[in-house]
Parts: structure tokens; C-alpha cells; sequence
């Protein structure tokens, strides 16, 4: 019981950390809850002034959903490269094609955050940056997926290693048996 | 023996038909017709995608009519009321009756089926009752009739009243109210007053002052007192959560509910905060009572983090009218929220300082900068650290590069030293050695170089009022980086600035440079725009080819909407041009919903 009512508050907490008070009001149009005079006052909306933990409690729900995006893609791409970086530091392995891809994705995004100010419903910013984040999804399954590699070469490495050791040690001790 | 095993094999037989069912229950097998299901599937979604459609082509009419009286541009009124008439047809008793009707149907359904059908009957219900494309339109109506706009704007508050989910019946009223405000303030507070969610209410009242402020009524005050007044009743909210149902255990329960009441209370601190700083300019004393209220609430909440967060929030307002008694507020955040704490304090230096080097020397700057470097999520630390470098970039680079210099990401790094070129702009040296802080991978280095283009770009335009010929120099290097990046948008950005110093470079680029239509018709609308402001003879050509871009936009709203704004911007210099660049707007309204061929 207990475990389940952890995951339970678990679930409950990081849906209502990650969900505005008007949850399921996914609505599309700033224009469904906002006037034009509102519209037309909102400034910059890709600032950064607080972290996205704080900016759940947004009254809009629109805004949040679009912070949250904004969050994920940005986030992402500056780990994924550190993701990157510590990969080739450990394996001196340099998988140039992620980097330039992960690259590629950042200028798109950029691209993408420099229209906002003229876009007028979270769709218009959100359909784009799906496609971005799902780019970015594969970057990071083909980054895990060489993560695993190098582990699994590691252990056949070590593991022929010992093969070979122990081969060593029985041509040894069948040349002195064969000598005696 | 033998009635033993009878006993037995009866038994075993009743469990199995009684699991049987069970099983049965669990599946959910309909006891419908599947052909009917599928048959009712495909006409709640179709009748679903006309409504959207519909009410989309009615809310693009709106905006091209009040786009339309704007400029003063022949056919706004005719434009307006097609558009109502064709919102109204959405808001059909029938439509409702059908979402009603298959709902009702629906209930028999296998739990799946029920899943694919509810949210079509939602959307076929929203259309149908909700009033915000009839209160958008209103708006564009109330430019040149603003008695009718009134009477459209009761009705639909009326209208609202009966829309069946409670949320989007505030929201709605709140988007009424907003309207209303500055055509006719007591009825615009009397829809505020209707709102049942005093979150939305206060809000609604936090509009209504704005608006009321905006056109210098005293009316403002009484706004934002009730405004406040609907802060203090959310703390008398129940609380609630989709999360909870029947089955949910009592202590979860308890648990999840205790944490929805301490939002409620972060929502009560912080529209409190709001209602106090505008408050400010009509009773100092009510608001700084107001502040006081605020504080209160936000301390009292018992969940660390929504309490630290409330606090913050409280403290990023309070700055707004008291920045040193904001910083003392945001010192009581408790340890361990280092970015609540910071967002406060970061609020405190830009207001408090009268000049750049006041930020750059200030306490609260420093007090700021070593509560960045606390914060122990990572991503959340380089961004404090980045907003620290950025803001002192303009005084003190130095300090600025040093900032940087600790952020663990590279992206974000060069951002900063971008931003101290930039500052440095009218020193070519300073300018040249902070952008070659900005290292060049030799793979993977368009981020790097992007970043680099728009810091020449940004330093361009600061020397294109003293120096036009340096800061060609500096657009045409923008203008390569971004092609190196391969940014279609930057490019065509650069583009627009370069054809204002340089105008024969235009049909180069329109030739070479990539990009969608959209971006492309933009950035064609800029350049005609900065070419009529100087009265170039080729100003209607750039026009014509902007607005040939927009039209070529293949989603119909937005291809409206586009040619509106373009539409808009020529206006200022030739009506008749843009009287027809509005008539093809319309064109593509009209198609909207239409089936691509």
C-alpha cells in the first residue's frame, strides 16, 4: 500500500507540478481568452526570468504550455551536446554527424524563436518544435545507443583480454608438462 | 459420492459464467451495433472539423475587419457582420442538440469507443456555446459602431451564462468583460462580477482596470480594488483536482487536496501582489496594505516549494513599486529555493538602478549574482548566470566575460560574449575581441556562427545612425555567417537591413535567398515599408512581390492573416494598394476550411 501511495503522490505531484490550474483547457488562440488591446501589450515572450518550476503557476495556460516548450527544446540541446562531449572524452570517439545534427537542430530552433512575437496561437509555435524535439529524440537514441556499444566493446575487449591471459597460462604450463 | 461431484461441477460451472461476465464487463463489449459506432464516429467528426472550421473562418473575418477599420480601408462594416453571421451559425441550438444526442447515445458504448467520441462531442459542444469569436468580432465592430458593439458584447455575456463547462464559461466572460471595459465600464464590471472562479474574476477585474487606467478613468481604482477584493476569495476556494476519483485512496486524497489549497494560496498571494501595484497610483496606502495582504498569504503556505515560488512571484511585483523592500521579502526565501530567490532579486536590480553602472555596482546585483551560483540544477544556474552577464554586459564587460566564463554550457556562453559585443559596438576593437570569444568548432559550428551573425546584425543597426558605411560592412559579414549557418530566417532579417542602405541588392536576394513564404513575404513587407518611408520609386513593385510570397502561403489562415499585416503596413502609404491586398486577405479567409487540392 504504501508503495502505491508513493507512486501515486509521486504521479500527482509531477502532473500538478507540470499542469496549470486550468489544465485541461488546452485551448489553441491567445484570442480564445484574450482581448486584442491584451494581445497586443504582451512583449517579449521568450524572456527568461524565472525557471519553469516557478513559471507553472502562470495564470495563462497557453503561456505555460509555451514556456514548457521552450524549456524542453532548450534544455535539451544544451545537454545533449554536454551528452556528447562527455561520450567523446571517455571514448575518444568523435560521432561528428550527431554534433552536426544536434547543431543543425539548434539553428532551427533559433529560427523558430525568432518568429514567435508575430505567431497568435501555441500551435503555430508547438507543431514546429515537435518536429525539432523528435530530431533531437533520435540524436539522443543514437547517442544511447553508442553509450551501450562502447560498454558492450569494453566488456569483449576485457573479455578477450582474459581469454587470451589464460591461454597464455595454459601454453605455459603444457610446455613445462610436455618439457617434464 | 454422486451429489458431491453434481455439487461440485455446479458450482464450477456458475463461477465460470459469473468470471465470465466479469470478464465480459472488464472489455466492455458493446452492446452497440459496431457499424452504427463507426458510422456515429464519422459524423461527430465531421460536423466537428466544420465547426472548427467555421468558427476559424469567422474569427479570421473578424480580424481582417478590424484590421480593415483600422486603416480606414472600405469594407470593414460589410467584412464584420459577414464574419458574425457566420459566428452565429456555429452557436446553433441543432449543433448542440446533435453533441447532446450522441452523448447520450455513447453512454452504452465499450469504454474505447466511448474515449475516440468525447472529445469530437466536446469540441461540437465548445463551438457551440462558446462566445469568444462573437466577442472578438465585437471588438473590430466597436472601431466604428460602438453602440452595436455594446448590445453584441450583453448578448453574449447572456449567451455565456449557459455555456455547460465551467471553466470556459469564465474565461469567456472574462474575454466579455475585457471588451466591455472601455465601451461601457459598469457593464463590463457587472459580467467581471458573474465569474464563479475568483481566480478568472480577479483577473477579469485586473483588465477591466487596465483598460480603464489606459483611457485615464478613475474607474480604475474601483477595478482593481475589486480585483483584490477576488483575490482574497480565492482562498475561500474548495479545493479540488482531476487527479482524485472514486477510487483514489483517502490519504492520497488528503495529500493531493492539501496541495491544491496551497496553490490556491500561491494564486491568492500573487493576484493580491498584482491588484496592489496598480493600486500604487490611485491609493498608496490601500496598496501598500495590499503588499502587506500578500506577504501574509504567501507565508502562510505550508508546501516549501509553492511557498518559496508564491514569495518569489510576490517579491517580483513588489519590486515594481518598492524594489529595496522587495529584496527584503525575496531574503526571506528559504534556503534551498536559490531560484525563487533569484528571479526576485533579479527584479529588484533592474527598476532599483538609475543607470546601467548602478546595477553593475549595486548590492542587490551582487547579492543576485552569488544566489545564481547556488542554485543546484544546472540548467537552471548557466540560465541565472546568463540573465547576470547579460544585464551588466553594457558597464562592465569584464565582469560580464567572467560571468560567462562559469557557465557550463557553450551555447549559453557565447550568448553572453555575443551580448557584450554588442555592447561594445561603437568600439571596433572592443566589438572584434569580444565576438572572438565566440569559438568556431571545426565541426558543428552553425550555433556558434548564428550567434555570431546576429551579434553583427544587432552591432549594424546601433552604427547605421552614425556610420551607415561601417554598418554595411558589418550587415554584409552578418549576412555570410548566416549563410554559413544555413538561417533562411537571419538571412532574409540581414536582407531587409541591407536593402535599406544598399537597395540594389534586393533582386539578388530574392533570387538566392531560401526560406518559406511566410518568412520571405515578411521580410518583402519590411523592405517595401522602409522603401515607401523614403519614397523609392520601386516601393509598390517590393510591395506586389510580398504580398505574391504571402499568397503563396499554402495554410489559408494563416495566409490571411499574413497579407492583413501586410496589408496594415501599406496602408500608411497607399490606401488603394492596400484596400486591395485586403480584398485578397478576404480571398483566403473565405477558403479557409476549404478542401487543398
Amino acid at each position: 500500500m504504501t508503495g502505491r501511495v508513493r507512486g501515486l503522490l509521486f504521479i500527482a505531484a509531477l502532473a500538478v507540478l507540470l499542469t496549470p490550474a486550468f489544465a485541461a483547457a488546452k485551448d489553441n488562440y491567445c484570442g480564445e481568452c484574450h482581448t486584442a488591446r491584451e494581445i497586443a501589450s504582451f512583449g517579449s515572450l521568450t524572456k527568461w526570468d524565472r525557471s519553469i518550476y516557478q513559471q507553472k503557476d502562470t495564470l495563462c495556460p497557453g503561456l505555460f504550455e509555451f514556456k514548457k516548450e521552450q524549456y524542453f527544446t532548450e534544455s535539451r540541446l544544451v545537454k545533449y551536446n554536454g551528452f556528447l562531449t562527455a561520450l567523446e572524452e571517455q571514448t575518444r570517439r568523435y560521432p561528428e554527424y550527431l554534433r552536426e545534427d544536434l547543431d543543425h537542430y539548434g539553428v532551427q530552433y533559433a529560427d523558430l524563436k525568432s518568429q514567435v512575437n508575430g505567431m497568435d496561437s501555441i500551435d503555430a509555435f508547438a507543431v514546429p518544435n515537435l518536429k525539432i524535439k523528435k530530431n533531437m529524440g533520435e540524436v539522443y537514441t543514437t547517442l544511447n545507443k553508442l553509450r551501450e556499444d562502447y560498454g558492450m566493446e569494453k566488456v569483449i575487449g576485457l573479455g578477450l583480454l582474459a581469454v587470451l591471459f589464460i591461454s597464455l597460462l595454459f601454453f605455459l604450463g603444457l610446455k613445462k608438462t610436455v618439457k617434464e | 459420492m454422486l451429489k458431491r461431484i453434481f455439487a461440485i461441477t455446479c458450482t464450477v460451472a456458475l463461477l465460470a459464467v459469473l468470471s465470465s461476465c466479469a470478464e465480459n464487463g472488464k472489455e466492455g463489449k458493446s452492446v452497440v451495433d459496431p457499424k452504427v459506432v463507426a458510422a456515429d464516429l464519422d459524423k461527430a467528426g465531421k460536423v466537428a472539423d466544420s465547426l472548427d472550421n467555421m468558427n476559424m473562418k469567422a474569427y479570421e473575418l473578424g480580424r481582417l475587419g478590424s484590421a480593415m477599420a483600422d486603416q480606414g480601408v472600405p469594407g470593414a462594416s460589410d467584412t464584420l457582420n459577414q464574419a458574425l453571421t457566420l459566428a452565429m451559425g456555429v452557436r446553433t441550438p441543432a449543433n448542440l442538440a446533435l453533441a447532446t444526442g450522441l452523448r447520450e447515445q455513447s453512454k452504452d458504448w465499450a469504454p474505447k469507443d466511448q474515449q475516440s467520441i468525447d472529445p469530437l462531442l466536446d469540441r461540437i459542444t465548445n463551438d457551440s456555446t462558446r462566445v469568444w469569436v462573437i466577442r472578438s468580432i465585437a471588438e473590430g465592430i466597436a472601431k466604428t459602431d460602438k453602440a452595436k458593439a455594446v448590445g453584441i458584447l450583453e448578448q453574449a455575456a447572456k449567451d455565456a451564462q449557459a455555456i455547460p463547462d465551467p471553466r470556459y464559461r469564465d474565461l469567456d466572460l472574462r474575454g466579455v468583460s475585457g471588451a466591455l471595459a472601455g465601451l461601457d465600464f459598469p457593464t463590463a464590471m457587472s459580467v467581471a462580477a458573474n465569474i464563479s472562479d475568483a481566480r478568472i474574476r480577479s483577473w477579469a477585474y485586473m483588465e477591466d482596470g487596465d483598460v480603464a487606467k489606459a483611457d485615464g478613468s478613475k474607474d480604475a481604482a474601483q477595478a482593481f480594488q475589486a480585483a483584490g477584493d477576488s483575490a482574497e476569495a480565492v482562498l475561500k476556494m474548495t479545493p479540488s483536482s482531476e487527479l482524485i476519483t472514486d477510487a483514489t485512496p483517502a490519504d492520497v486524497k488528503a495529500k493531493v487536496l492539501a496541495f491544491d489549497e496551497a496553490q490556491l494560496e500561491a494564486y491568492a498571494a500573487r493576484a493580491m501582489a498584482n491588484a496592489a501595484l496598480a493600486m500604487k497610483d490611485y491609493d498608496p496606502a490601500k496598496s501598500a496594505a495590499m503588499f502587506t495582504r500578500a506577504e501574509q498569504i504567501a507565508e502562510s503556505i505550508d508546501k516549501p516549494y509553492t511557498k518559496s515560488y508564491a514569495m518569489s512571484d510576490v517579491a517580483m511585483v513588489l519590486a515594481g513599486a518598492n524594489p529595496g523592500e522587495a529584496d527584503a521579502y525575496a531574503s526571506k526565501i528559504a534556503d534551498g529555493h536559490e531560484d525563487a530567490k533569484f528571479a526576485a532579486m533579479m527584479k529588484c536590480v533592474s527598476p532599483g538602478a538609475a543607470s546601467c553602472n548602478a546595477a553593475c555596482d549595486s548590492t542587490e546585483m551582487t547579492k543576485a549574482l552569488s544566489v545564481a551560483e547556488a542554485i543546484s540544477d544546472p540548467y537552471d544556474r548557466a540560465k541565472a548566470l546568463e540573465l547576470t552577464a547579460k544585464t551588466i554586459a553594457a558597464c562592465d564587460p569584464a565582469k560580464a566575460e567572467e560571468i560567462a566564463d562559469k557557465i557550463e554550457y557553450t551555447a549559453l556562453q557565447d550568448d553572453v560574449y555575443a551580448a557584450v559585443a554588442v555592447a561594445s559596438a561603437g568600439d571596433d576593437k572592443k566589438f572584434d575581441k569580444a565576438l572572438d570569444k565566440i569559438e568556431e568548432p571545426r565541426f558543428a559550428k552553425a550555433e556558434a556562427v548564428y550567434t555570431k551573425a546576429c551579434a553583427l546584425d544587432a552591432a549594424g543597426a546601433i552604427k547605421e545612425k552614425t556610420d551607415p558605411a561601417a554598418a554595411l560592412k558589418l550587415y554584409n559579414k552578418a549576412a555570410s555567417d548566416a549563410a554559413d549557418a544555413k538561417s533562411p530566417a537571419l538571412q532574409w532579417k540581414i536582407a531587409v537591413a541591407l536593402c535599406r542602405i544598399n537597395p540594389d541588392k534586393l533582386m539578388s536576394y530574392a533570387a538566392t535567398l531560401e526560406g518559406d513564404d511566410a518568412t520571405k513575404a515578411d521580410a518583402l513587407a519590411q523592405i517595401a515599408a522602409d522603401w515607401s518611408a523614403k519614397g523609392d520609386y520601386r516601393a509598390p513593385m517590393v510591395w506586389d512581390m510580398a504580398v505574391k510570397s504571402a499568397s503563396a502561403v499554402s495554410d489559408n489562415a494563416a495566409s490571411a492573416e499574413l497579407l492583413s499585416k501586410i496589408a496594415s503596413s501599406c496602408a500608411k502609404y497607399d490606401k488603394t494598394r492596400a484596400a486591395a491586398i485586403f480584398g485578397k486577405a478576404l480571398e483566403k479567409a473565405g477558403k479557409i476550411g476549404a478542401v487543398q487540392s
